[in-house]
């Protein structure tokens, strides 16, 4: 009996060995970043980067943008970068904006809320996907630091206001619109009339003066004259290499390079770590329920006469 | 407690856990032994040392520290809850055939069946340094060692009750049968909840 207990206490001693070793060689693997073909995920902990995504048109959604509890459209970026402002974690925000623009009011919230985590010292970069048109570029430019890939579409600077006349159409199928209101300018940019010269001078005021606000917010958050800008916002879209030879932006590059470039910026390690967005897979599930019940292209909405007139920082082709 | 230690007769306990099966539950039911200790010991061991396998197959970075701390905590308790539930549900079919239930023994022999895990780290090691195919060699070994626990099991149950090793497996199958049928019907009801409540919104 006593050999036998010689053995498994033999036993036992190399499991302890074993322990000790393997606690060696995963402190060793730790320190050198060793790479391994078996990731399993696990959270990400210290401080590192936050990234944002503005994908799609910019706009506040009907329903107050929530669906079973979860925010979407403007409002959604909005809380998702109240909540990388409120993490003491994130030194340095990526927004990542693969987006035509949209409409001026959520625009310019977005913005006003990157000028704020700006000033509460988070460095912030613009990373650019396929399009950051418009409100897109409007965003980036509240960033510390704007980069784009050579064939990213972006410029368009500018406000556009579209609604259809529909007048001759009416006139044909013979319908008639009785309309009783309280003021000469209540059924502006109506579709069943031609507009008249007044009205068309209230709504230019109107789209000037969200010009002007646009120039005004990118000379702010570029920190350059508006004299600068001014001869490239006259709605042009440009590519990234023109984007750079006009100063619309800062370099070129891929999202990983963005990410470098902020780690760079927040004086932070080669491998800190980086917070995406919505990483829940019950929120991607729901979004993507979202995406196929409800038309996320605003056909419903137009077709349905539901705001069928926006002033907007878009780049509609 | 250091006399029982030097003496090493708690080592009895890991010696038939590995060779025979059988004389372990003589061990466990003897009265003046205290197996619950080394038992309880058995399974914070395996706990660690199932962490440590998986971080050393993986890409590991300052979390590992939170996984050896709170989650060696967590996966203890979730393996002694998982035991006390299989022996729970054993010990209800033995009542239910007529058999003399205990469930402190059924509980103790759990916590020793486990011994065998412990082995996984030293077999996954070879392999992890020697570069080959270390994680095809961890999912083998852990198979192999689950069924070696699971025949620890049954031939305790097996010498417990006196029955045929055939009837033990049944016995050891029915927490199994019995926790998949109630996850069957409950993940049925709550995909049928949430289908229902997501067409609805």
């Amino acid at each position: 009996m006593e050999k036998n207990r010689k053995i498994v206490l033999s036993i036992l001693l190399l499991i302890v060995l074993s322990s000790i070793l393997a606690i060696i060689d995963i402190g060793m693997n730790m320190e050198q970043g060793k790479e391994s073909s078996f990731q399993i995920s696990v959270p990400q902990i210290g401080v590192g980067v936050g990234i944002v995504r503005i994908n799609g048109p910019i706009r506040f959604i009907n329903n107050g943008g929530k669906i079973i509890g979860i925010t979407s459209g403007a409002e959604a970026i909005i809380n998702r970068l109240n909540d990388l402002g409120n993490d003491r974690r994130i030194k340095a925000i990526i927004v990542r904006i693969n987006s035509p623009g949209g409409t001026v009011a959520a625009t310019q919230e977005i913005f006003q809320k990157l000028i704020k985590l700006k000033k509460e010292n988070k460095i912030l970069i613009a990373s650019m996907g396929d399009i950051a048109a418009s409100g897109g570029y409007y965003i980036a430019s509240a960033c510390n630091h704007i980069m784009a890939n050579y064939g990213t579409i972006t410029g368009s600077i500018g406000v556009i206001a579209v609604s259809p006349n529909l007048k001759e159409l009416f006139k044909k199928i013979g319908i008639k619109m009785n309309v009783i209101k309280s003021g000469k300018y209540k059924d502006l940019m109506s579709s069943y009339r031609d507009i008249s010269d007044k009205e068309r001078e209230l709504l230019q005021m109107l789209i000037d003066s969200s010009y002007m606000q646009f120039l005004k917010d990118v000379s702010l958050g570029r920190n350059v004259p508006i004299s600068d800008i001014k001869p490239y916002a006259d709605g042009r879209i440009v590519d990234g290499r023109t984007a750079m030879k006009y100063k619309l932006i800062d370099s070129i590059g891929v999202f990983e390079d963005a990410i470098n470039k902020a780690r760079e910026m927040a004086n932070l390690s080669d491998d800190s770590p980086v917070y995406d967005d919505i990483i829940n897979p019950l929120e991607r599930f729901i979004m993507s329920m979202e995406t196929i019940f409800k038309s996320q292209t605003g056909i419903e909405e137009r077709l349905l006469n539901k705001n069928n007139f926006l002033i907007e920082y878009r780049f509609e082709p | 407690m250091i006399d029982y230690i030097k003496s090493l007769n708690w080592i009895d306990y890991f010696y038939y856990c590995l060779v025979e099966p059988r004389k372990l539950i003589k061990l466990i039911t003897s009265e003046e032994r205290k197996p619950f200790i080394p038992g309880v010991l058995i399974i914070l061991s395996v706990s660690f040392i199932e962490i440590l396998t998986i971080s050393l197959l993986g890409k590991e970075n300052s979390f590992f520290y939170y996984k050896i701390s709170y989650g060696l905590i967590l996966t203890f308790i979730v393996i002694q809850i998982q035991i006390v539930i299989f022996a729970g549900l054993i010990d209800l079919l033995f009542q239910l055939r007529g058999y003399n239930g205990n469930i402190k023994n059924l509980i103790n022999l759990f916590n020793f069946s486990l011994f065998p895990r412990t082995l996984l780290l030293p077999l996954v090691f070879i392999f992890e340094v020697l570069n080959f195919a270390p994680i095809f060699f961890y999912i083998l070994f852990s198979m192999f060692l689950f069924i070696w626990q699971a025949l620890i099991v049954i031939q305790g149950i097996s010498e417990m009750n006196r029955r045929s090793f055939a009837e033990s497996v049944i016995f050891y199958l029915f927490p199994f049968f019995f926790i998949g049928v109630i996850i069957i019907f409950s993940s049925t009801l709550i995909i049928i909840n949430i289908v229902g409540f997501i067409t609805s919104v």
